[in-house]
């Protein structure tokens, strides 16, 4: 398991309580500083101010779609290596493709299971 | 664009690295290099390498592979394929030896495969499971907060989504929550919440996508989520506390995602523009008049919609905001309209009556009749079409549909089955059926009341009706149709019918009846039209107060019209309105008394005939009867009401006729039947008014004056003679 401990990860989700379920996983996942943004406009505010290791996105929010924040994420020197897991729906999958485009580093459909969760994360997060 | 720089893509597409079937990233830069490629000038072949490329791309990433290892290795190899052919080089590379040139390999294609397959056997095997612990109950609360506050916003938008159908950003805003109170529920294993704002967020996508326009169909299904998610979160929120929920198997829930399911929204594409809509909801009685204007003041200023407005401060339903959109809607759709007096309206159609009228009288003249010149007699068949469309139209002028009437009702038994516990639904058909304006106004009181009387006295509670093997909800079917010069209404409910012995037992009390007098069950239907007569002893808020149906029968009679009763035991009652067409001409018979004609509304009469002799009788203390069929009717002597010589005094000879009141039928003797006309009614002024048997008069074709009998008036009297 990589060391999540020491990892800062940022969840961004509209609906607060999708945060708190991903936040309770990341918890037994160990992860300890679980940031949450609830879209992308508020996501790229915190990107400015501090240092992130993983962004976990939905991809259906106001302002600013998941989409949206990960081109952002990637266009912008400070953030472009950070690993970004994009949250979708099954209806939406199809679309995936264009998160891929973007360089998503993965993605998961919801609903999902904590193992699930730790799969992807274990595929994306580079280890120590 | 330039070879070299195709080259250049070519070269990068060869050397770029993907780590595995897992490494999206590494797969994202191939297809973008691939798009890229495909803006240069390339052979039909590569357009086909490309494409190939592109799609098993697509099924390693959605996971929808069969073999990820046959594919990862075409993929190399469609790649190899692709850049040898541009450079016209035909070397072929191993595999295997292709993926060691790669600076950073981390796995090899057959170990990722495995993996991949394992995992895909996990994630199969676990979608049944919930993933959060309902002992959390907490987290559903939050949920019920959040997903409460995501419907008010769904029911703000939907308003503008109605006035404005093609915005993408208000789709989008509605859109949205659903989506999110989908995906939470998904987690949460509400199945049937995750159900239906899964098929609405299914069918707002399509219109997001603009595959179809947003319909009234379409609303009324968003509107109709927005009830059932209500009701299921309120389900859920009573539920928490005893940390048992469900979350599946509603039925109000299977028949939405039926209904939606079967939906199609490419139909009934309709445009759609609205004002403002204060005026319709005040006269639909939805919001007080006053409480409009504060409201409009209120939102002119904060720069607010009247209806977001109305929702907001609770004094609308986000529905009822909707309905009168689309009323209003209509009203604008339906051609340039300008108001006129109903005064001068009921003049004109008079007047064109007395044309037709007037028309008859030259016609029937002899010495008109005398004129054989063919050219005369083509310009009569031509005046004859112009003044028969000219009463055709005057008709229609002032006819409306009863949909607005209707409509109020629905509205009225939400509320009803609010107030009483009951669950009831609303039926409707026919609502496009028109209807004289003055009329429409006139019905509604005793639709009202008829419609009270059966959420209150017919329909069962759910409990009781479980019971009896009924569904839990009710059902009240109203509905309207045109039967020949009669518009007929029909209130029906499957509740638990009309109790005769109850009837007797409470008239007998009211001493409307005598214990032994005998009554068909018809007969003592009609008694509860009788002043004053209740089978509830107690008043409920909901009905049994005020009006009765003795209030609705003098109404429905007024309008010329009648009203009967069907009911059945455990399964329903059924009003039957009948009401002519309109109030200013009436369907007739024409009969003849003696020297003088009368017209028999066609409404009252069941059917004519001339008995037999031995049907004839004279029973004690009931005097003359006619055996109609097995079926003994008094029988009334028409010249004697009127004091007239008749033609025939012995039955026999004459003609019957046989009319029904208050469920009980009565043979009326005239001398014969002349035909049946339409007749324009005519006042028979103030001082004529009350005269017994008469209710008004009429010209007839010929230009004589005929009087038109009042049927229920003769009953009366005779009653009253005989007693």
């Amino acid at each position: 398991m990589p060391s999540y401990k020491d990892m800062t990860v940022l969840v961004v989700d509209d609906f607060a309580t999708m945060r708190r379920i991903i936040r309770n996983i990341l918890r037994d996942l160990e992860f300890k500083k679980i940031l949450e943004a609830e879209d992308g406009t508020a996501a790229v505010d915190i990107l400015k101010t501090q240092k992130v290791d993983l962004i976990i996105s939905d991809w259906n929010m106001p302002k600013m779609t998941g989409l949206e924040l990960l081109k952002w994420v990637r266009a912008n020197e400070d953030t472009k290596d950070i690993p970004f897991l994009m949250v979708t729906a099954e209806a939406q999958k199809e679309n995936v493709i264009e998160a891929v485009k973007a360089k998503v580093s993965n993605y998961i459909v919801k609903p999902f299971t904590a193992q699930t969760l730790a799969e992807k994360l274990e595929k994306i997060v580079p280890k120590d | 664009m330039s070879e070299s720089s195709k080259q250049e893509l070519l070269d990068r597409i060869a050397t770029s690295v993907i780590a595995g079937i897992d490494d999206l990233m590494g797969i994202g830069d191939v297809l973008n290099l691939l798009d890229e490629l495909e803006s240069c000038e390339i052979s039909p072949r590569e357009v086909e390498l490309v494409t190939k490329l592109r799609n098993i791309f697509k099924k390693l990433v959605l996971e929808e592979s069969q073999d990820p290892r046959g594919d990862w290795e075409l993929i190399h190899e469609l790649i190899r394929t692709l850049c040898d052919n541009a450079v016209g080089e035909s070397v072929v590379l191993d595999g295997n030896e292709e993926i060691g040139s790669k600076e950073k390999v981390s796995v090899e294609p057959p170990a990722i495969v495995e993996t991949e397959v394992t995992q895909k056997d996990e994630q199969e095997g676990s979608e049944s499971q919930v993933l959060m612990s309902v002992e959390d109950p907490e987290l559903f609360r939050d949920f019920l907060d959040e997903a409460r506050e995501h419907l008010s916003s769904i029911e703000l938008n939907i308003i503008s989504l109605e006035e404005d159908p093609g915005n993408r950003e208000v789709i989008n805003a509605v859109f949205r929550p659903f989506h999110s109170i989908k995906g939470v529920a998904g987690f949460l294993n509400l199945r049937d919440i995750h159900e239906i704002s899964h098929e609405v967020e299914n069918l707002l996508d399509g219109a997001r996508s603009g595959s179809f326009p947003v319909t009234e169909g379409v609303i009324d299904i968003v509107l109709q989520a927005i009830d059932i998610l209500k009701e299921q979160l309120s389900s859920l929120e009573n539920e928490l506390p005893k940390g048992k929920i469900v979350t599946q198997g509603s039925i109000r829930v299977k028949n939405f995602l039926k209904h939606v399911r079967s939906f199609d929204p490419t139909r009934a594409i309709l445009p759609i523009e609205i004002p403002k809509i204060g005026e319709i909801l005040a006269e639909k009685g939805i919001v007080e008049e006053e409480k409009i204007e504060e409201i409009v003041e209120e939102a002119v200023r904060e720069g607010k919609k009247i209806g977001e407005k109305l929702i907001e401060k609770g004094l609308a339903a986000p529905k009822d905001v909707a309905l009168a959109l689309r009323e209003q809607k209509h009203l604008k759709e339906s051609v340039t309209s300008i108001r006129v007096d109903t005064q001068k309206l009921d003049n004109l159609v008079d007047m064109i009556g007395e044309l037709v009228i007037a028309q008859s009288m030259v016609l029937q003249n002899p010495e008109v009749q005398k004129i054989r010149e063919q050219k005369f007699q083509k310009d009569i068949v031509q005046l004859r079409r112009i003044t028969g469309e000219l009463q055709r139209i005057s008709t229609s002028l002032r006819m409306v549909p009863i949909k607005a009437t209707f409509q109020k009702m629905i509205r009225l038994i939400r509320d009803l089955s609010r107030k009483s516990g009951k669950e009831v639904v609303l039926q409707m058909s026919g609502e496009d059926t028109e209807i004289d304006r003055n009329m429409v106004d006139q019905i509604y009181e005793p639709l009202v009341h008829m419609i009270r009387n059966a959420v209150d006295h017919g329909i069962e509670s759910p409990e009781e009706r479980l019971k009896l093997g009924k569904p839990p909800y009710g059902t009240i079917f109203l509905s309207a149709e045109q039967k020949g010069g009669n518009i007929v209404i029909y209130i029906r409910d499957d509740g638990r019918g009309l109790d005769a012995e109850k009837i007797r037992k409470k008239a007998v009390e009211r001493g409307l009846i005598q214990p032994d007098d005998k009554f068909e069950e018809g007969a003592l239907f009609e008694l509860i039209f009788h002043p004053g007569f209740s089978t509830k002893d107690e008043v409920t808020d909901v009905s049994g107060r005020g009006v009765g149906m003795d209030v609705v029968k003098r109404t429905v009679e007024d309008l010329r019209g009648k009203i009967e009763i069907k009911s059945r035991r455990g399964e329903g009652t059924l009003f039957e309105l009948k009401l002519p067409l309109t109030m200013a001409i009436i369907d007739g018979m024409i009969i003849k008394v003696g020297s003088e004609r009368y017209v028999v509304p066609t409404i009252s009469l069941r059917e004519s005939l001339r008995p037999l002799r031995k049907d004839y009788q004279t029973v004690q203390g009931r005097g003359e009867m006619i055996n109609v069929r097995g079926k003994l009717m008094p029988l009334i002597r028409l010249h004697n009401l009127f004091q007239l010589e008749p033609l025939h005094y012995n039955p026999w000879e004459a003609l019957l006729l046989v009319v029904s009141e208050d469920g009980r039928d009565y043979c009326l003797l005239a001398d014969e039947i002349i035909g049946r006309q339409e007749v324009v009614i005519k006042s028979l002024g103030s001082a004529l008014k009350h005269i017994v048997g008469i209710s008004g008069g009429a010209i007839l074709g010929d230009g004589r004056i005929a009087l038109i009998l009042d049927v229920k008036g003769i009953v009366t009297a005779f009653e009253r003679g005989m007693k």
